[in-house]
């Protein structure tokens, strides 16, 4: 993939901990992400706001090289990659979580969150398991090691990817959508859990429908419609943005261009 | 009534034998490979022209056929499923291209045999070993068919368990479940394929030695004929279980075996396959299978 | 030696030929054989006219046609790849053979050779049909030598009527493959010469039967269904049981297991391939021993290299043997073994040998490569009794008949019972 003039590096008054330089994902006609840039800042929890299929679920995609780059480049620590294959993502230190649930159904819950842990603690056992441990404490899955996903109630099973995705104890967590189908009271558990984790340090970027908890929970925001950023800045500022009062409150229109 | 059970029970194992390899590749790295019969019968091939110059016993003859057809396989991988699946733009279109891309391949192997052998049977005949009968009890079992009991039983259980219980078998299991899920987990596609591969391949080896020793002969088109029952076997009993293998590989050749004793013959086939589409139709998914996972 | 040998043979077939076009040669036996010596001579004499030309010869020679001189080219399908190839590849051999005498010979007249485009259908119905199509429909192509297998034939044999091209086949055994004038076979189905083994059905006092048969392959099945049952009638033994087994059938302890429990005094095992030899060795590994008998067919003794001793006093009927004491068979064993490094002989050579020959000698005796002319001929030929490496050969319906043998594997190979 070349590097166009939209994709040279941007200034930023911090080190970002991972970049997107004039990402674009188009899907044919259709133009999922076109054209974003942006660079998490370190330690913060960042969010994503837009309308269905504005294109939130795609640049995470493209962050995680889940899905393939049309135009522009991803950067993480200074290195550019874009051409990383995507298995290779997780030892750069960033892990994610789906919008919709994708576990092993039929394996543990304990299976299911080893499974990377180990792979990228390749097989040091104790420490795995301490760190499966970990993660099941912290996410309150305590008990239910042997239960399986497809016994789990959906709230439940998000919590057993956010688990798995915090386990292997990243630098840099994805969540998509992580507290949707939640109860009020699990929701409150996520976002704190969120928050614990940033005292740590993990940078984190979440895409979430629910503004108040959006709000709350994230120290900088950003605004999608139709695949391109339409506002970036602290909460208030955002919510408060016209393009984007626009853009949720406003007639939705078709994104193929 | 005894010996039909013990005969059935045999053929059952050499059914898992031959659909073990293929249901795994099939179950985990996604690949339905139509020229696992060929691998099959082309191991057997190159241990017969082995056992031609120089007379072996059973377990050079297996060893070889083993290794020829890991090396099989492993090249067949190298040179054209990953290529295909690099290609292609999404897992569907792939899985399409990666059937046909093995219906071609099988091709190769089958009419360089037939060729060679001018499409006769071969065997091991020119080997050192021995097909021993033992009478016990009123029933005959000879040693051949001892050994096909417990390597393919044993084989297919401890494949199951092994599935089951391990660390790899996991990461192959969500390779199976979701390619895409499991790349974000840190897992080697390419890599476990291979070994995936590497694995089938001498299944399929061992598999053609100890049909050879067990029919005498076999054919260049041996292999197609089990891989359409070995299909139908990974159906039956659900595609990405391993269990579900030993399970499809014991009702069809007892339902073969049924036919067989009790009607003219026949209605062997229509049997077999209309059971194969009763499962279709009340469990889509297989007897041991897991219903499709949902994504997005 | 093996050289003047293959010649008089070679040639002498298709002197014989001349012989019959000429005189309409009556059936009887001595006859016949009287009319084969004749044919050698005059052979031998045709022969030398084309060495030291004397004038009176090369007038005889003149009388009985004059080709237009070129090369006559007749096609031939046959399945040089796939399952049946090891069939196809040894017929070939045979065409091969006869080919090289004829030109060498010369009988065709001065300038005149024959040559075949040999086209490979791989064993597929589908591309026998599209080749045969494609011949039959080029005018220039005077006859057509059809392919081995029976699912072949059966597409192509209403293309050879309806375009009105004379086909002569080998193997292809079923029904539906000789179906009108213009449809010939060299090869006697199965079901005309399995009785043979009658003989030894009453010598041995075999008074039941049970029988194992492919029931996707039409000679077996109509060997199976058909000539079996007729013989049983005839001899009056009794068949147990009929078990009919797809291709896709290779461990056959079940319908064993069913055949021990009938206990019969006789198998018959009429399958494909590997097939054969795992019945058998399944048979001997339950206990199945002389006095029981186990019986085959023509073929079968191509199953047998793997399991050797295990298929020893498997007994059947042959259209052709080595051991044959006909002189025409040994003339051509030795040529056979002369130009192929003393290969054995085998029947898809003999019989595609005799074939070849029958189309030179239709062409001879139209002397025309008209493809309406060369069927009458050839219908007209085959209305006698033909003499050549299958020994003597009669038509019935353009179908060929033989005698046959009685053979029997030793554990190595096969031997004619006396
Ligand atoms: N694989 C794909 N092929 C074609 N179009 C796609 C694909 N993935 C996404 N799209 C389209 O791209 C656009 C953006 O989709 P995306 O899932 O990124 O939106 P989103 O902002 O995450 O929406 P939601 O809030 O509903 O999750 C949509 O129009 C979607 O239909
Ligand atoms: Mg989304």
């Amino acid at each position: 993939m070349e590097t166009s003039e939209a994709t040279k590096a941007p200034t930023y008054d911090y080190e970002p901990v991972a970049e997107a330089r004039g990402v674009a994902v188009h899907y044919g006609g259709i133009k999922a992400v076109d054209g974003v840039s942006l660079g998490l800042r370190p330690g913060n929890i960042s969010g994503i706001l837009g309308p269905n299929g504005s294109g939130k679920t795609t640049l995470l995609g493209a962050l995680t090289r889940m899905v393939q780059l049309t135009r522009g480049s991803v950067w993480c620590q200074g290195q550019n990659y874009s051409q990383v294959k995507s298995d290779r993502v997780i030892t750069l230190g960033i892990s994610r979580t789906f919008q919709t649930v994708r576990l092993l159904p039929e394996r543990t819950v304990w299976d299911n969150i080893i499974l990377s842990t180990d792979v990228v603690f390749k097989r040091q056992g104790d420490k795995v398991e301490g760190l499966v441990k970990e993660a099941i404490a912290r996410t309150g899955l305590e008990g239910l090691e042997k239960a399986r996903p497809d016994e789990l109630s959906y709230g439940m099973q998000r919590r057993v990817e956010i688990a798995r995705a915090i386990a292997v104890q990243p630098r840099l967590l994805f969540l998509d959508e992580p507290t949707a189908g939640m109860s009020r009271k699990e929701r409150t558990d996520i976002s704190a859990l969120m928050r614990s984790l940033r005292s740590e340090g993990l940078t984190q970027l979440i895409v979430e429908h629910d503004v108040g908890m959006m709000v709350e929970t994230c120290d900088y925001l950003y605004a999608m419609n139709f695949g391109s950023l339409i506002a970036e800045g602290t909460p208030p500022v955002v919510v408060r943005d016209a393009a984007v009062q626009e853009a949720y409150l406003g007639k939705h229109g078709r994104h193929d261009a | 009534m005894v010996q039909d059970l013990l005969n059935a029970t045999t053929l059952a194992s050499i059914y898992v034998l031959f659909a073990l390899g293929m249901s795994l590749v099939w179950g985990t790295i996604g690949i339905l490979n139509f020229a696992h019969g060929s691998i099959f019968m082309f191991s057997a091939f190159i241990a017969y022209l082995v056992v031609q110059q120089i007379p072996l016993g059973m377990p050079a003859v297996i060893a070889i056929a083993m290794v020829s057809g890991a090396l099989i396989a492993v090249a067949m991988q190298y040179l054209v499923f990953q290529p295909i699946m690099k290609k292609a733009k999404n897992p569907h279109a792939g899985e399409l291209q990666l059937v046909i891309g093995g219906i071609g391949l099988s091709a190769i192997p089958i009419s360089f045999a037939q060729r060679s052998t001018l499409s006769n049977p071969f065997g091991f005949s020119a080997g050192t070993f021995e097909t021993q009968a033992y009478t016990i009890g009123g029933v005959i079992i000879t040693n051949v068919m001892i050994i096909i009991l417990i390597v393919g039983l044993g084989l297919g259980v401890g494949t199951a368990l092994w599935i089951r219980n391990s660390k790899k078998g996991l990461a192959l299991r969500a390779l199976g479940v979701d390619p895409e899920v499991s790349a974000m987990m840190g897992i080697d596609r390419p890599k476990l394929a291979l070994a995936t591969m590497l694995y089938s391949g001498a299944l399929a080896g061992l598999a053609g030695a100890l049909l050879t020793y067990y029919f005498n002969s076999i054919t260049s088109e041996s292999g197609d004929t089990l891989l359409l029952k070995a299909f139908a076997i990974i159906i039956l009993g659900g595609v990405g279980s391993i269990f579900g293998v030993i399970l499809g590989s014991f009702i069809l050749a007892f339902a073969e075996f049924a036919v067989l004793l009790y009607t003219n013959g026949s209605w062997v086939t229509a049997v077999s396959f209309g059971l194969l589409f009763l499962i279709l139709l009340i469990r889509p998914q297989g007897i041991l299978g897991k219903k499709e996972v949902r994504r997005t | 030696m093996y050289r003047s040998k293959k010649h008089r043979l070679g040639v002498a077939a298709v002197g014989l030929s001349a012989v019959l076009t000429l005189a309409a040669c009556s059936s009887g036996d001595s006859e016949d054989t009287a009319a084969t010596a004749e044919a050698t001579e005059e052979v031998v004499v045709e022969e030398s006219a084309t060495e030291d030309t004397t004038q009176e010869e090369a007038e005889a020679a003149e009388e009985t046609c004059v080709l237009p001189p070129g090369d006559i080219k007749v096609v031939s399908i046959d399945s040089m790849t796939g399952p049946a190839a090891f069939a196809g590849i040894l017929a070939e051999k045979g065409a091969d053979l006869a080919l090289k005498e004829i030109n060498a010979s010369g009988v065709l007249g001065d300038g005149v050779t024959m040559s075949i485009e040999l086209l490979d259908d791989a064993t597929s119905p589908d591309e026998a049909a599209a080749q045969f199509s494609k011949a039959a429909k080029d005018p220039d192509v005077p006859v057509i030598m059809g392919g081995v297998i029976s699912s072949g034939a059966v597409v192509t044999s209403p293309i050879a009527e309806k375009e009105k091209v004379a086909v002569v086949y080998t193997q292809a055994g079923s029904p539906g493959v000789v179906i009108g004038d213009y449809t010939f076979r060299y090869t006697p189905p199965m079901d005309s010469y399995w009785g043979g083994v009658g003989s030894y059905i009453e010598e041995k006092g075999i008074k039941t039967m049970s029988v194992l048969y492919a029931n996707d392959n039409p000679t077996l099945i109509a060997t199976a269904e058909t000539a079996l049952p007729a013989l049983a009638a005839d001899l009056g033994f009794e068949i147990l049981s009929s078990t009919g087994l797809p291709n896709s059938t290779q461990d056959f302890k079940a319908p064993i297991s069913k055949i021990l429990k009938e206990d019969p005094d006789a198998v018959a095992v009429l399958m494909v391939g590997a097939q054969n030899a795992t019945v058998v060795s399944q048979m001997r590994e339950s206990g199945w021993e002389a006095p029981k008998e186990l019986l085959g067919f023509a073929g079968i003794e191509n199953n047998f290299a793997d399991i050797g001793e295990a298929a020893k006093g498997v007994t059947w009927a042959s259209i052709f043997h080595v051991d044959s004491p006909a002189q025409s068979t040994q003339a051509f064993v030795d040529a056979v073994a002369a130009e192929y490094d003393g290969e054995e002989a085998s029947n898809y050579t003999a019989e595609r040998y005799d074939a070849t020959y029958l189309v030179a000698n239709s062409i001879l005796a139209a002397c025309s490569t008209d493809r309406q002319a060369v069927r009458d001929a050839m219908a007209d030929l085959t209305n006698g009794s033909i003499t050549g490496a299958l020994g003597d050969v009669t038509f019935e319906n353009q179908d060929a008949r033989v005698a046959g043998f009685v053979v029997q594997w030793d554990g190595e190979k096969m031997v004619v019972l006396k």
